[in-house]
């Protein structure tokens, strides 16, 4: 089941952010060795603001398996921040109809390639098209460039922003490698390609299990 | 080479990309791909699914251009599993040239000679650029000449290249080939089937995972390799993971 929340609503379920902050902690500082501003065992950043939104999977046991935030480009953007250098040509970096994704991840507990297939389509799935009801024409993201192959298999419509460039040292060091920028359009075809991906019915995005009301801790 | 403009590299991947998307056809794809690398002055390129142990080394390869003569002789010495370029994978899923193979480890006589051989047919040196389909096992994009261009950013353009005109072969051949007339999906059970035979199980140990008796499970490879157009399982389980059909 993939839930949403917004920003807004951190105060009022602050349990369950204190789980994703924790859940990304262990992802990125103990796991990948990020070197994050964290705090207390919970990754907080300033672009964890009100104007963001959460996107994550829970598995039957309420256990997080899957997360990625979006913020609006205008404001939050890690990219046009940190990353410019990413990027090449006349692409602009904020726009209002532009949203950008990070903390992306997908664990599932059953460690195969379909269910890891399946996960990534039922959370991204649910981002395209949380995305397209708000009318945004464009997704982008920095990734691992190891992680472009199968953004392109997700979606063909997937376009790299600029060439691979290393990060950290390198991908000999550890908590280093290669990052590229990537933009992805926001259109029904987008949608229906990674429900394809995932082997998912056309109905998930669209159905009952998309957006499922906040839990109040 | 010509000297290039920075961004040069960087547009060229992305016009690519752009146009590679729309074609269906995967004929002209496999042409977009040979004229997109002749920029870089690769002068040949092979695009493959890499075999497992006992699997034909052609039965995988969705575009092949370099010349009949180095590919037979290529073949005819069964390099697949010793050519040092390819085994490099089990080392690494990151891109990579034939020169920093030969900079990064010690190799025998036997792997260099084989390396060595590609400069008869006029082949100095190339890059591998791996990608692990959703369907498991690893494919590879190989171009390859006598002077290609390998500066960093030459190198970075084209491992998009090889990401996304490998991805998109692959996408055009499984969809021509489940449009042709005489193309019969597996049904859930065979691919079942299928996919415990890839990953190396006996019909004895696939009968017990799927709760069936193995003289079943043999009639449903049968008829899997018959739907393949197959005559050895291993030949099927390629053309399984060529069309989609099957994960690993």
């Amino acid at each position: 089941m993939i839930i949403t929340l917004s920003g807004k609503e951190r105060s009022a379920n602050a349990t369950v952010f204190r789980q994703l902050f924790a859940f990304r902690y262990d992802v990125f500082v103990k796991r990948r060795h990020w070197s994050l501003p964290a705090r207390g065992n919970l990754d907080i950043d300033q672009y964890d603001c009100p104007e963001a939104q959460y996107f994550y999977g829970v598995d039957d046991d309420g256990s997080i398996f899957s997360h990625v935030r979006l913020t609006p480009t205008m404001t939050h953007s890690l990219m046009a921040d940190y990353f410019p250098h990413l990027v090449e040509g006349r692409h602009q970096l904020r726009d209002p109809l532009i949203y950008e994704a990070t903390r992306y991840i997908v664990m599932p507990r059953e460690k195969s390639r379909a269910r890891n297939c399946t996960a990534k389509a039922e959370l991204l799935g649910a981002v395209m098209q949380w995305s397209l009801e708000r009318g945004l024409t464009h997704l982008q993201t920095v990734i691992d460039t190891s992680g472009f192959p199968s953004f392109i298999e997700l979606s063909p419509e997937t376009l790299p922003l600029g060439l691979s460039h290393p990060y950290g040292g390198g991908p000999t060091i550890d908590g280093g490698g290669d990052a590229m920028a990537i933009r992805c359009p926001v259109s029904q075809k987008v949608v229906e390609d990674i429900l394809a991906y995932g082997d998912l019915p056309k109905t998930f995005a669209t159905g009952s299990r998309l957006l499922c009301e906040p839990m109040h801790a | 080479m010509p000297k290039r403009r920075s961004d040069e590299y960087a547009t060229r991947a992305f016009d690519f990309c752009a146009r590679i998307r729309d074609i269906t056809d995967p004929d002209e794809i496999r042409q977009l791909i040979e004229d997109e690398l002749k920029h870089y002055g690769f002068d040949y390129v092979t695009c493959a699914l890499v075999p497992g142990p006992g699997q034909d080394a052609m039965a995988g390869v969705m575009m092949n251009t370099r010349p009949a003569s180095y590919v037979q002789h290529y073949v005819e010495n069964d390099y697949t599993h010793v050519d040092p370029v390819v085994t490099e994978l089990a080392h690494t899923l990151r891109p990579y040239s034939w020169s920093d193979v030969r900079r990064n480890r010690p190799l025998s006589k036997g792997q260099l000679g084989i390396m060595d051989e590609a400069r008869e047919f006029k082949v100095r040196d190339g890059l591998i650029v791996p990608v692990v389909p959703y369907t498991g096992g690893v494919s590879i994009f190989s171009p390859c000449g006598e002077r290609p261009e390998l500066s960093a950013r030459a190198r970075a353009a084209v491992e998009i290249i090889g990401v996304a005109g490998l991805q998109a072969l692959r996408r055009a051949i499984i969809e021509s080939t489940r449009a042709r007339d005489d193309y019969h999906p597996l049904t859930r059970r065979e691919r079942e089937v299928m996919h415990w035979v890839a990953v190396g199980k006996t019909d004895d140990e696939i009968s017990i995972i799927l709760g069936m008796h193995p003289k079943t499970v043999n009639t449903h490879v049968e008829s899997a390799k018959r739907k393949l157009n197959a005559t050895r399982r291993t030949l099927a389980i390629v053309e399984a993971l060529r069309r989609g059909e099957i994960t690993i």
